[in-house]
């Protein structure tokens, strides 16, 4: 099956200024990711603040170009993608971001965000027909249309804003959602809900999303594979209950430990170091990134990159499993 | 008995406006025993903030002070001076705010912070003996004592929070009160920062009081979680209570709504949004929102009881 969208050994380097010898920080290392058509699942794509989820996700959009390597659109690098080739991408590749009243625009009614695409991507012969698809893609996301329709951003409230924008996902019906942290402005309360849309829209349209968070526990309750990114370099990755019934890597084993669990009679049990990661971030690591942190640090791993070890359940970058 | 270090009496805050006045905290009463964790939890819009703040009286116009007592060791904060409560907060209850990354000065090393704390309640002291303790403050929250030299801009999120709560423990006080310590911390530097609140507690007896919109971190570490909705408690319980037998409704809805690893699947979200403040439903103010609601809790208010030992809830079912 052909790869929709795909990056290939990307890496990003953002510079830091310097005018002789110029400074730079890697946000994403030699990333590798793969989505094939129809496959329908949910990869989560989780780490640290600081890790480069949010970079990867701006290289798969093509909002920044690579340093290194390719980001390709059913085989193709979309840099070099022309104008119906890009169009097609642009529709196919959807995402939803972090805070809803960010992405909108507070001088265009709601019906801007749903309409404009609809007309761009000439989805609807009429304008009477387009308006009907917006107002059946609000009803898939649990939104009345006769309320949101024809309101301002500021009028609704996080919830109906963030579900606005996945309404367009769904009047869209792209391949591949990307969704940067879709629910971290959300109520708790009121996360379930967005969970379940995505849900919804992986089932009934047969897409792939990439959720990408820092929140395990929210991502657990709809991904089936996770990606593990520690300082731009993936740790571990495989199918999210594997990893997280027995995390392998030393570095994930703590991110697990860490996740707070409504469970008062487990407890967490001893205390963990912290340690300077800003630091860690801005020095040159000839070997393993999470070495200055591991607890199973060996000597080979501040020497050397650990290799990408294939495993029977999981893909590991550890000398453990060398 | 243990003994209450602070005691909140039917405090209320309300906010003022054009219209009808937001109440924001309307009439909440509990207390906070030496040595403990007491979580306090909520959806956002309930009035967690405004309560944290309000325990200092910290509140700042619109909102003002409409109703109870703050006790501290038996004196009402509301009846003291500026004089005498500037004397009692950071010294006896310090206040970490929500929005650490805007509570440090930008233009200040961070030991200029720390000492400008340190002497106004302690005087003049020593230089050499201030960057000792501020060398050890800065150690106990496990950030390197070079801190002390760089400036708010050149740390981290998570280190900056570590300084703020850092700042509190500065005076040793007997209650810190702190507000979403946690909430833009990774999950790694966040179970760091509540191990921090734990280590506190059991070796200075200090006494928490936890804000936080996330139940879970409070399962880890409180001792007990007081429940608040619409600005009025809703139940506090020991913390195994709360999980286990969970009173109220709104505290199992609470529950619901946290996802967890044991149970693959989406977890249950709570249907509707909190009332508004200015207009608050009558009877119980949870029971548009609640699948128990009987016909009485349209009606009458419930009364906030204690219906077993250390077990608070106002709820009709009881």
């Amino acid at each position: 099956m052909e790869n929709i969208i795909e990056a290939k050994n990307v890496t990003k380097k953002f510079s830091l200024g310097g005018i002789i010898k110029k400074k730079y920080v890697t946000a994403v290392e030699d990333f590798y990711f793969g989505m094939k058509e129809g496959t329908q699942k949910v990869v989560t794509l989780a780490g640290e603040s600081g890790s480069g989820k949010t970079t990867i996700a701006n290289l798969l959009l093509g909002f920044i170009r690579p340093t290194y390597g390719e980001i390709r659109y059913r085989g193709k690098d979309i840099w070099k993608l022309k104008g119906s080739e890009w169009r097609k991408y642009r529709r196919e590749v959807q995402a939803v971001f972090q805070d809803p009243y960010e992405s909108l625009n507070p001088f265009y009614k709601i019906d801007n965000v749903l309409l404009e695409p609809i007309r761009k991507f000439k989805l609807a012969k009429s304008k009477n027909e387009a308006v009907k698809l917006a107002s059946e893609a609000l009803y898939d996301v649990g939104l009345d249309a006769s309320e949101i329709l024809g309101k301002y951003p500021h009028q609704l409230s996080g919830g109906q804003r963030q579900r606005a924008m996945l309404a367009r996902v769904f009047a869209l019906r792209p391949e591949i959602l990307l969704a940067d942290e879709p629910v971290s402005m959300i109520d708790v309360s009121l996360r379930a809900d967005i969970l379940r849309i995505i849900q919804k829209l992986e089932k009934e349209f047969e897409l792939s999303c990439l959720y990408i968070t820092h929140d395990l526990s929210n991502a657990y309750c709809i991904s089936d594979e996770i990606i593990i990114l520690y300082l731009g370099s993936v740790m571990e990755q495989g199918n999210f209950e594997t990893i997280i019934n027995n995390p392998k890597h030393p570095y994930v084993k703590m991110l697990i430990s860490a996740v707070p669990q409504p469970d008062p009679k487990n407890r967490w049990k001893g205390r963990v170091e912290l340690q300077d990661i800003e630091i860690a971030r801005l020095e040159t690591i000839v070997g393993c990134k999470f070495c200055n942190r591991c607890p199973e640090a060996m000597p080979i791993c501040s020497q050397k990159r650990p290799p990408w070890i294939d495993l029977e359940d999981r893909k590991i970058a550890c000398h453990l499993y060398a | 008995m243990e003994k209450r270090l602070l005691e909140v009496q039917n405090l209320k805050i309300y906010y003022k406006t054009t219209t009808l006045p937001v109440r924001a905290v309307d009439g909440v009463s509990f207390s906070v025993k030496k040595k403990e964790i007491l979580g306090l939890a909520g959806e956002s819009a309930c009035g967690k903030s405004t309560l944290a703040s309000g325990i200092l009286k910290l509140i700042v116009p619109p909102a003002y002070m409409a109703g109870g007592k703050v006790l501290y060791r038996g004196k009402d904060l509301y009846g003291m001076s500026e004089e005498e409560l500037r004397q009692i907060r950071w010294k006896s209850i310090a206040f970490s705010p929500q929005s650490s990354m805007n509570a440090l000065n930008p233009v200040m090393k961070i030991c200029g912070q720390f000492s400008d704390a340190i002497e106004a309640h302690r005087g003049k002291k020593r230089k050499k003996d201030l960057i000792k303790h501020i060398s050890n403050l800065l150690r106990s929250v496990a950030l390197p004592p070079r801190i002390a030299e760089e400036y708010a801009c050149n740390l981290s999120g998570g280190m900056k929070q570590r300084v703020v709560i850092g700042m509190g423990m500065a005076l040793d006080p007997e209650l810190i009160v702190a507000d979403e310590p946690t909430s833009s911390l990774d999950v790694v530097v966040q179970r760091g920062v509540l191990e921090m609140f734990v280590a506190l507690k059991e070796k200075q007896d200090t006494s928490v009081m936890l804000v936080s919109h996330d139940i879970a971190i409070l399962a880890e570490v409180a001792d007990r979680i007081a429940i608040i909705y619409a600005g009025k408690i809703m139940e506090i319980q020991d913390v195994m209570g709360i999980f286990e037998e969970p009173l109220h409704p709104y505290t199992q809805a609470l529950i619901d709504s946290v996802p967890s690893f044991k149970t693959k699947g989406i977890p249950r979200s709570i249907a509707g949004l909190p009332p508004d403040l200015r207009n608050p439903p009558s009877g119980c103010r949870f029971y548009p929102r609640c699948y128990k609601a009987m016909d009485i809790c349209r009606k009458e208010e419930p009364k906030y009881d204690e219906i077993g030992p250390g077990k608070f809830v106002a709820c009709h079912l009881y």
